[in-house]
């Protein structure tokens, strides 16, 4: 069956007063039916960027430079705003970062919830508050009535992030893009906002598409992930290979920049290269561990090492059997 | 031996219309010794900003005493509190907003000097800041940069070679490093842990994530809505969490390793929080092991072993005390 979301090739750059920044090149990535994938990426990855051209949502001074997003086999780059307007709620629910955003303080959760149910269909009054009722109740609102009636204000993190994914899935959407849905949120909550997505998604069918920068949530909440690093696709695959054993030398640097115990942590010396123009090599080259002459000189391409396992680095098998062998100097 | 010792701290702010008191640290006691490192672990609004800013003199408790060093900061007059802070410094959460965007870096890391140690000649000053931005891993050149030329890490490195340059005995980290990058954060960490190592620090650590914590904290105290409901040595409460809390925030975590799921241990969600004028125990009304005396009366810090202590009924009471 095709993937509900493919997205190939994509390039997005961004005008700013200091030039054109680069900040999605070539990206490429599916996420198929009824399954959840993760992106995950630090500051200036271009994670952001990819969903929000995803989603058609690029602010104005970003532009889609190339490349093609298709849902359910349809066309979205370059699709009329009416048309991707009809698309997003009905087909693509979005849940971001900070639910007080999303909600309008002053507009009763009801209202806003039937507004955005009568946006896109005809529903009678009370059908749309039946909807909304059952919507929040799925979501995991433990008084349904009550927190309709009220404004945002009068809710905590967790449960307003709750109204957000119940709104964004009331009409039905195949996909739920979220972007760091639980950042902003307590720890003691994080779980179990989560445990609510992955629960709506899987038992419709739904796809998922996470963006974080928490390697824990797509390790325990995603099938697949795809690392991203300056603009790049630098790892893909499913997050048991993925996390257990990385090709790429910038995945194996984050997860052994994760405490665990109190050894001495590995990190990435250096810091996110400024995007202005196309490097010449490998975008990691300068944090690399292993860098050859070659990575400074062509950029490697996306290329498949086993399963559905893609990497973008020249040397990655060499690199893992140095890793499992004797050490080799530089 | 006390570095730093907090006594039955209390700590309430007002609303600007006074509508609204919220009592942001209730008698707390915390003993920190020299050369140890405490983390303070809590979500947002637990009163663990203002327990550290307490900690440091920059507040003042309502009631009960700090004693740095055997020295009561709240009978120093400000001129004496003044020559105390080059002991204890601070290394702020936001680098990018605690450093002066138009002052160079050997500035920025100067001016606690000159504050400080007016005895020392510009020149010693210079070498000062040199040795401090060497110890924090900075190229000399660094120095006639400003903040906003720097990276994240850089500046958190600033960051924390104005609070050493005074070479202080504590350092108050205050979510050091939560802005940053998983693949900075890691190198800063490391920095903090060799620094203290090499300058002898004792360490009080504001932190959300215990994984952070146990990274480098001997000791660590669980706080929520102003309380401490679990203290003891980080060992200890990540191996026999006696408080509900404590396992909640553990079973929170996620591990980045799939194959590795952490135990669920889940609160009443959504529940209507207490009053928070209550001296009751804050998880009253979203704790799974609730019992009837949890809603009538306070229960105070109880020893479960060793220096391990617990705010919880389920903890049997002292013998001794």
């Amino acid at each position: 069956m095709e993937p509900r979301i493919v997205v190939e090739d994509l390039s997005v750059r961004f005008t700013t007063r200091r030039g054109e920044v680069h900040a999605v090149s070539h990206v490429g990535f599916e996420v198929p039916r009824g399954k959840a994938v993760g992106i995950v990426g630090e500051t200036g990855s271009g994670k952001s960027a990819t969903v929000k051209a995803v989603m058609g949502l690029l602010p104005p001074a970003g532009r889609i430079a190339g490349g093609s997003v298709r849902l359910d086999g349809e066309e979205l780059v370059g699709a009329s705003r009416r048309r991707l307007r009809q698309i997003r709620g009905a087909r693509l629910g979005f849940v971001g970062q900070s639910p007080f955003a999303a909600l309008n303080p002053v507009i009763p959760i009801q209202k806003q919830f039937l507004n955005a149910l009568r946006a896109h269909s005809r529903w009678s009054a009370e059908d749309a508050r039946a909807r909304a009722l059952a919507m929040l109740e799925a979501a995991g609102i433990v008084e349904p009535e009550r927190v309709l009636k009220g404004y945002a204000h009068e809710l905590s993190g967790g449960m307003a992030q709750r109204v957000v994914i119940a709104i964004a899935l009331s009409l039905g959407a195949e996909v739920l893009i979220a972007d760091e849905p639980t950042t902003a949120l307590d720890a003691t909550v994080q779980r179990q906002v989560l445990d609510t997505i992955r629960s709506l998604v899987s038992e419709s069918e739904r796809s998922l598409l996470i963006v974080t920068h928490d390697l824990g949530v797509v390790a325990q909440y995603c099938d697949e992930v795809v690392v991203m690093y300056a603009g790049r696709v630098v790892e893909a695959g499913t997050v048991e290979g993925v996390f257990t054993s990385p090709a790429h030398p910038y995945t194996a640097g984050l997860l052994a920049s994760i405490p665990d115990g109190n050894h001495r942590l590995i990190g990435i010396p250096g810091a996110v290269p400024t995007l202005f123009e196309e490097p010449r090599g490998c975008t990691f080259a300068p944090r690399c561990l292993h860098t050859r002459e070659r990575c400074e000189r062509e950029e490697p391409q996306g290329r498949a090492v086993g399963g559905s396992r893609s990497v973008r680095c020249h040397f990655s098998e060499a690199i893992r059997e140095e890793k499992h062998g004797a050490p080799v100097s530089r | 031996m006390a570095l730093l010792s907090l006594d039955s701290v209390e700590k309430t702010f007002t609303s600007g219309d006074r509508t609204r008191v919220v009592h942001a640290v209730r008698n707390v006691s915390l003993t920190v010794n020299r050369g140890s490192s405490i983390g303070i672990i809590g979500e947002s609004g637990s009163g663990k900003s203002t327990l550290g800013r307490l900690g440091v003199g920059l507040l003042q408790p309502d009631e009960g005493t700090v004693l740095f060093d055997g020295v009561d900061l709240g009978r120093l007059s400000a001129r004496d509190l003044r020559r105390m802070r080059r002991s204890f410094q601070v290394v702020f959460q936001e680098p990018l907003g605690s450093l002066d965007p138009r002052m160079r870096v050997a500035s920025i890391v100067e001016e606690p000097l000159v504050i400080h140690e007016r005895r020392l000649s510009k020149h010693d000053r210079r070498a000062r800041v040199r040795e401090a931005l060497d110890q924090v891993g900075l190229a000399p050149s660094v120095a006639e940069r400003r903040p906003r030329e720097l990276s994240g890490g850089q500046q958190q490195r600033v960051g924390i070679a104005r609070a050493i340059v005074t070479r202080p005995e504590l350092l108050l980290l205050d979510e050091p490093v939560s802005s940053l990058d998983l693949s900075v954060r890691a190198l800063i960490l490391n920095l903090l842990k060799d620094l203290q190592d090499e300058l002898e620090l004792t360490y009080l650590f504001i932190s959300h994530d215990i994984e952070t914590v146990r990274f480098f904290c001997t000791e660590t105290a669980v706080m929520l809505r102003g309380s401490i409901l679990e203290i003891g040595r980080t060992a200890a409460i990540l191996e026999e969490p006696q408080h509900p809390y404590t396992r909640a925030l553990l079973s929170s975590r996620l591990s980045p390793d799939p194959r590795v799921q952490f135990p669920r241990y889940e609160l009443q969600r959504d529940a209507t929080p207490t009053a928070s004028a209550s001296e009751l125990c804050p998880l009253v009304g979203r704790c799974p092991v609730e019992l009837p005396r949890c809603s009538v009366e306070p229960v105070g810090l109880r020893r479960v072993g060793g220096e391990h202590r617990s705010a919880c009924f389920h903890v049997p009471e002292d013998d001794a005390a």
